[in-house]
C-alpha cells in the first residue's frame, strides 16, 4: 500500500490568542500537485513551517511518507519558506553544496542538474549577493531539489518572478511532477497559475481549511459552487418578471453586454430555457458562465469574513 | 497499523553525515569576516609582545639613559624569556580583544544567522536541532584552539630565538596558560550560544553579553560583602563566578585556582545545557 506523501491531523498553532493554524487536516496523496490557496494571513506560511517543524505546534501531528519521525520524514522533503536565504558571500554553487552537507545527500552532478533546471548554470559561481530577487528565488528552487526529494514543499515559488519566470517555474514544476514523479505542495495566491498546474487544492481561510478537492470537483459543486447563467432576450421586461417568478432561479445583476445574470439553485440551464419557452419567452442567448477557481476562492474566502 | 513508539526511533544521523555538516559549517564560519579576523589578530598579538619585548631589552642592554624605571633598570624588572614573551602575549590576546572577536564569531553563527534566516534553510533538512548546534560548537572550539596556537607560536617563537628559554617563568607553564586559556574560550562560546538564542542580532549577542558580565560585577561585589562579613563559603563561590572562571589562565603565573575551573565547568555544562533545551523548542521560522 502506497502511504500518502504527506498528512496533517488536527495541526495547530496559535501566537497569544490568535489561531493561526486551526485543526488542520490535509491529505496529500503521492503523485499529487497540491495547491495550498488562502488569502494573506490566512496560515499558509505557518502551517508550512509547522510541517517542516521548524516552528513548535500546538497540536496535532504530520507525517510524510508514512513517517513520524519529526527529522528522519523531513529526508524525503525539499522545501523553500517565504523568501529563500542564502549567505550572501558564498558562490550559489557554494550554498547548494551547503544544503547538501546537511540534506545528507546530493553530489556535485545533482547540483549541476539543479542549478541547470532553474537556469542559473551560467551564474553558478557568483556570489549571491549580486543575483536578484528572481535569480534568489529559482536558486532556492534549485536548493529545494538537490539531494533528490520525492516530496518539493514550496511556499509561493514564483514570488518576485518577471511573467516568463513564472511560466518557467510552473512549466518547470509540470515536468518534475510529470516526468520525475515528484509530489508538489505549494503555496499560491496566483489561482489562474493553480488552477493549470495543480491537480487538487485545498482552501484555507482563518486557519481553517474550507475546501479541498480536485479543481472540478470543487467547481462542479461540493454544495459550495454554484451555477451562473447569462441570459439574453428581446423582450427583457417579461424576462425579467419571469425569472422573479421562478423557483430556484435569483437574479444577481448584468451578465456581459444586455444579458442578464442569474444563479441557478437545483436547476439546470436547460430547465430554465424549457420553463422561459413555456412562458412563451424566447431565449436568444443562454450562456453558462464557467466559474473559475477565482470566482469560488473569493466565494469562500468573503463568506467566511461576513 | 503503525508503531506508536516508531516517532522516537533514532533519526538515522550519521557520522559521516555529522561531519560533512561539521565542514559545511567551518566553511561557513571560517569564511566570515569574524574568524579571519581573529586569527589576524591572534597573529598580531604574538608578533607585537615579541618585538616590543625584543626593543624593551635592546634599550636595556645598551644602557641607556632612558632604561630606568624608578630608578631601577629595567633588565631587573622585566623578565627576558620565551616563557615571559608568550605570558605577556596570552595576557594581551585575551585583553578584551580575541575574547570579543570570538565571541562575534559565535553570534554571528548561530544569532546572525536566526536573523536573516539561513538556519531555517538547514533545520529543513533531515538533523536533528542539537546535531546543528554540535557542528557549530566544534567549529568554533576549533577556531578558538587555532588562535590560541597563532598567538603561542610566535610568541614563544621569537621568544626563544631572542631571550632563550632560561628564565623564572617556564614554557611549559605558559602552554599551560594558553590552555587553560581555550577552556576559558570554550566558555565565553558557550555564554554566547545561550545569549544568541534570545537574539536576531550580533549586536545584540554582544550587548546581551555585557550586560552578563556587568551581572557578574555586580554579584561578585556582593559576594566582597559577605565575605567582609564572614559568611562562609561566600569566597568560594565568588571565585568560581564566571568573571573569575573566565580568567582561570592567569593561574599560568603559579597560582592555579582549582574554583575557578570549577566555576568554568559549572558555566559551560549550564550554558550548553540550556542552550539545547532553548533551541530544541525555539521558532525559526
Ligand atoms: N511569529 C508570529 N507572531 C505572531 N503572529 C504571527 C506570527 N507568524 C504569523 N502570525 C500570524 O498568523 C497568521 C497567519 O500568518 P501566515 O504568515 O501563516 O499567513 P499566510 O497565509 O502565509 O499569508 P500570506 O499569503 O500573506 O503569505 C497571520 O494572522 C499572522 O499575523
Ligand atoms: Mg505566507
Amino acid at each position: 500500500m502506497a502511504s500518502d506523501a504527506l498528512v496533517t491531523r488536527g495541526l495547530t498553532r496559535r501566537f497569544g490568542s490568535r489561531v493561526a493554524v486551526s485543526a488542520l487536516d490535509l491529505r496529500v496523496r503521492q503523485g499529487d500537485v497540491y495547491g495550498f490557496l488562502g488569502p494573506n494571513g490566512a496560515g499558509k506560511t505557518t502551517a508550512i513551517r509547522c510541517i517542516l517543524g521548524l516552528i513548535r505546534r500546538d497540536a496535532g501531528e504530520v507525517e510524510i511518507f508514512g513517517d513520524r519521525h519529526p527529522v528522519r520524514q523531513r529526508a524525503a522533503v525539499g522545501a523553500m519558506v517565504e523568501t529563500p536565504a542564502f549567505h550572501g558571500w558564498m558562490t550559489a554553487r557554494a550554498n547548494l553544496e551547503r544544503a547538501c552537507a546537511f540534506a545528507g545527500a546530493g553530489d556535485a552532478a545533482s547540483i549541476a542538474e539543479a542549478l541547470e533546471r532553474v537556469g542559473l548554470q551560467g551564474r553558478a559561481d557568483e556570489r549571491v549577493s549580486t543575483y536578484s530577487l528572481g535569480m534568489r528565488q529559482r536558486l532556492g528552487i534549485a536548493r529545494a531539489l538537490v539531494g533528490r526529494p520525492r516530496l518539493l514543499v514550496l511556499d509561493e515559488p514564483t514570488n518576485g518572478l518577471d511573467p516568463r519566470g513564472m511560466r518557467e517555474v510552473r512549466e518547470l514544476l509540470a515536468e518534475l511532477a510529470r516526468r520525475d514523479g515528484l509530489t508538489i505542495f505549494v503555496s499560491s495566491h496566483l489561482l489562474g497559475e493553480v488552477e493549470q498546474l495543480c491537480t487538487r487544492v485545498g482552501i484555507l481561510e482563518r486557519g481553517r481549511m474550507v475546501a479541498e478537492g480536485s479543481v472540478e470537483e470543487l467547481l462542479r459543486g461540493t454544495g459550495v459552487a454554484v451555477t451562473e447563467v447569462d441570459l439574453e432576450s428581446p423582450d427583457r421586461d417579461r424576462l425579467v418578471a419571469a425569472l422573479d417568478a421562478l423557483v430556484g432561479v435569483e437574479r444577481i445583476g448584468d451578465g456581459e453586454g444586455d444579458r442578464l445574470r442569474v444563479r441557478l439553485d437545483g436547476v439546470s440551464p436547460g430547465e430554465l430555457n424549457q420553463r422561459l419557452v413555456q412562458q412563451g419567452i424566447t431565449v436568444s442567448a443562454l450562456v453558462p458562465m464557467q466559474k473559475s477557481l477565482e470566482d469560488l476562492f473569493l466565494t469562500l474566502t468573503t463568506e467566511e469574513l461576513t | 497499523m503503525t508503531d506508536r513508539r516508531a516517532p522516537e526511533a533514532r533519526s538515522g544521523l550519521t557520522t559521516r553525515h555529522l561531519l560533512s555538516m561539521i565542514g559545511a559549517e567551518a566553511r561557513a564560519i571560517y569564511g566570515r569576516g569574524s574568524a579571519r579576523l581573529a586569527m589576524v589578530v591572534a597573529v598580531l598579538c604574538g608578533v607585537v609582545v615579541a618585538l616590543a619585548m625584543q626593543w624593551l631589552f635592546t634599550r636595556a642592554g645598551m644602557g641607556a639613559v632612558d632604561a630606568q624605571i624608578n630608578g631601577n633598570p629595567i633588565s631587573q624588572m622585566v623578565e627576558f624569556s620565551a616563557g615571559a614573551v608568550g605570558g605577556w602575549a596570552l595576557r594581551l590576546r585575551n585583553l578584551f580583544v580575541l575574547p570579543l572577536v570570538l565571541l562575534l564569531a559565535t553570534a554571528a553563527s548561530l544569532a546572525g544567522e536566526l536573523g536573516d534566516h539561513t538556519l531555517r534553510e538547514v533545520l529543513v533538512r533531515p538533523v536533528p536541532r542539537w546535531s546543528v548546534l554540535a557542528a557549530k560548537f566544534v567549529v568554533l572550539a576549533v577556531l578558538a584552539l587555532v588562535t590560541q596556537a597563532l598567538t603561542a607560536a610566535p610568541a614563544l617563537g621569537a621568544g626563544m630565538v631572542f631571550f632563550g628559554t632560561d628564565g623564572p617563568t617556564s614554557v611549559q607553564g605558559v602552554l599551560l596558560g594558553y590552555a587553560a586559556s581555550w577552556l576559558s574560550d570554550l566558555g565565553l562560546i558557550a555564554i554566547g550560544m545561550l545569549v544568541s538564542t534570545f537574539a536576531r542580532s550580533v549586536g545584540a549577542v554582544v550587548v546581551g553579553t555585557m550586560l552578563l558580565l556587568m551581572a557578574d560585577l555586580g554579584i561578585r561585589a556582593v559576594l566582597q560583602g559577605m565575605i567582609w562579613l564572614g559568611v562562609s563559603g561566600a569566597e568560594a563561590v565568588q571565585r568560581a563566578m564566571p568573571g573569575n572562571a573566565l580568567a582561570c589562565w592567569e593561574g599560568f603565573t603559579g597560582d592555579w585556582d582549582p574554583a575557578a575551573f570549577v566555576g568554568l565547568a559549572v558555566i559551560f555544562g549550564v550554558c550548553m545545557a540550556l542552550t539545547g533545551w532553548r533551541f530544541q523548542r525555539l521558532d525559526v521560522p
